[in-house]
């Protein structure tokens, strides 16, 4: 009897001890963990020019698509559809992620083949199938507007505008698209009316029986890993970039703040809604073919699903953003 | 009787022996920033000899454990995985020449390295596996620094550096982002000098050698 007790009190210490180091991992997203380029935040003057680039048509070469196309505000920073679409009306093939919190993020793209915001940047711009706009023909266009090369030399001195200050002015402003106030957050912070009941049991099944905490952890539920989770299209993901067969179908955790916003999921957008995604969990993915190894069924009941779509939705903290006016 | 005797003649001996081997000064001061202190940074004596502590980087909670270990060339660093995840350590600086990578470490392992890439450098670890992950390695001829692991919202560092060689009378700071800063510093001596980052004034070390 007594060695019962004892080993009833050692599980319990040990569970006690497993959580509370999961939810210390889980966090609110300090600004002081932001990697800036010259380690101090960039002055507002640089976050305006950047945001008027981002919104600026310019930038595609049929001046028929700016980054809001597919990374729309209103639409979570996504664009509704299941794979997006280019400036010359072709398919991309991929979702388009969503962009919140890529303040804290270390790789960028479904496949991680650029490390920072400021290559990210550039990327689409140039991108054949995307915006199509060659950066040498791109400055002169920018550099034609007076607003532009006043704006660049002020910001950037005698670096002017260049394409590595483009890249740099774009990603100043995509790291204020910042999303730090959830109720989420606030329970964090103490107080334990901020989430619902539902919320709370959804949070515990986050970091225990639904296992999604071995991925989506941090302060922005990301590893910024790569996994193949097994949704069994024949996307290589991963592979394409590092070359490791390991890591083909393997694709980078998406953080989760706001992804109530940015319907449908997975990178192929082949998830309708949050309910589809856990339900591909829930069967330990479609496809067995490369599963990561951490992916498993996870046996969840109709109740257990709805918590953890209701916890997914305490991670809601809307970013607001005024369209800057484009200058002529 | 004899006890007190030989006390005083093994002190004499050792001030004797430090004196001819000239490890005497201390180098002491404060690294202080103005804003936001740098992920981590070195100050060291080089030239000095090779480090004589074993530099070792863990890996728990999908973060290093340490945010700088320093070794000298030709030492061996070790790598541990204590984590429940895979992991992987590579470097890939091509400017300070450093490339390595120890491929995938599964939990409860470790491996060792020899460090055979260009000594005076400050170089940036990570996890392909996991890219949040960040440490640095320092390679370093000197068995005299002081590793300065910086914290958050902490902007006012005091350090010291004990045995300082007497006839070595520079000292470098290394800081990731930074260029290398060197010090003339002679015993007796104090001074404050700016910390630039990209011609920028970043903060101030003050620094005196006794």
């Amino acid at each position: 009897m007594f060695n019962k007790i004892l080993q009833l009190a050692l599980i319990a210490t040990l569970s006690i001890g497993f959580n509370s180091t999961f939810a210390a991992d889980l966090a609110t997203p300090d600004v002081d963990d932001i990697e800036y380029p010259d380690d101090e935040a960039p002055s507002e003057l640089e976050i305006t020019l950047g945001k008027t680039l981002f919104f600026d048509t310019r930038l595609s070469i049929n001046r028929k698509q700016s980054c809001a196309s597919c990374h729309n505000p209103d639409l979570g920073f996504s664009d509704g559809m299941a794979s997006g679409i280019g400036a010359m009306g072709g398919d991309l093939g991929r979702n388009t992620p969503h962009i919140y919190n890529l303040a804290w993020s270390s790789a960028m793209f479904w496949d991680g083949r650029m490390e920072t915001l400021e290559q990210q940047a550039l990327g689409p711009i140039e991108a054949a199938g995307e915006m199509n706009m060659p950066l040498d023909q791109l400055l002169p266009r920018l550099k034609a507007v007076k607003y532009y090369r006043e704006t660049f030399d002020e910001v950037y001195g005698a670096d002017g505008l260049s394409k590595i200050t483009l890249g740099r002015a774009i990603a100043a402003f995509e790291r204020t698209i910042i999303s730090t106030d959830a109720p989420f957050d606030r329970y964090l912070g103490g107080d334990k009316t901020a989430m619902s009941d539902s919320q709370i049991r959804g949070l515990e099944l986050f970091k225990g029986k639904g296992n999604c905490i071995d991925c989506h952890d941090g302060a922005n539920f990301t590893d910024d890993s790569y996994h193949n989770i097994g949704v069994g299209d024949d996307d290589k993901g991963r592979a394409e970039i590092s070359g490791e067969k390991s890591m083909t179908g393997a694709f980078k955790t998406p953080g989760l703040r706001n992804i109530v916003f940015s319907a449908p999921y997975l990178h192929d957008g082949s998830a309708a809604s949050l309910e589809e995604v856990i339900d591909l969990y829930n069967v330990g993915g479609k496809s067995k073919k490369n599963l990561d190894k951490l992916i498993k069924p996870l046996h969840l009941n109709k109740r257990e699903k709805f918590d953890l779509i209701s916890f997914l939705g305490a991670l809601t903290s809307p970013v607001v953003v005024q369209r800057p006016a484009i200058p002529k | 009787m004899k006890a007190t005797f030989t006390a005083p003649l093994i002190v004499a001996a050792t001030l004797a022996l430090t004196s001819i081997n000239g490890y005497a000064d201390v180098v002491s001061g404060k690294l202080e920033f103005k804003k936001k202190a740098p992920f981590t940074g070195l100050l060291y004596v080089p030239g000095s000899g090779s480090s004589t502590k074993k530099p070792m980087i863990d890996q728990k909670g999908k973060a290093f454990t340490t945010k700088i270990a320093v070794g000298s060339p030709g030492n061996t660093i070790v790598f541990k995985n204590s984590d429940t995840f895979d992991h992987n350590i590579y470097a890939n600086d091509a400017k300070q020449k450093v490339k390595f990578d120890v491929g995938l470490m599964t939990p409860n392992n470790s491996m060792q390295l020899k460090m055979d890439w260009p000594a005076e450098t400050l170089v940036r670890v990570g996890c392909k596996i996991h890219p949040k992950m960040r440490g640095y390695v320092a390679n370093v001829k000197t068995d005299h620094f002081y590793p300065f692991p910086f914290k958050k919202k902490v902007k006012s560092y005091d350090f010291k550096i004990i045995d300082v060689p007497s006839d070595k009378n520079q000292l470098i700071l290394m800081m990731p982002k930074y260029g290398k800063m060197t010090i003339e510093l002679k015993k007796g001596e104090s001074k404050t000098i700016e910390v630039k980052r990209k011609k920028k004034v970043k903060g101030t070390l003050t620094i005196s050698r006794s």
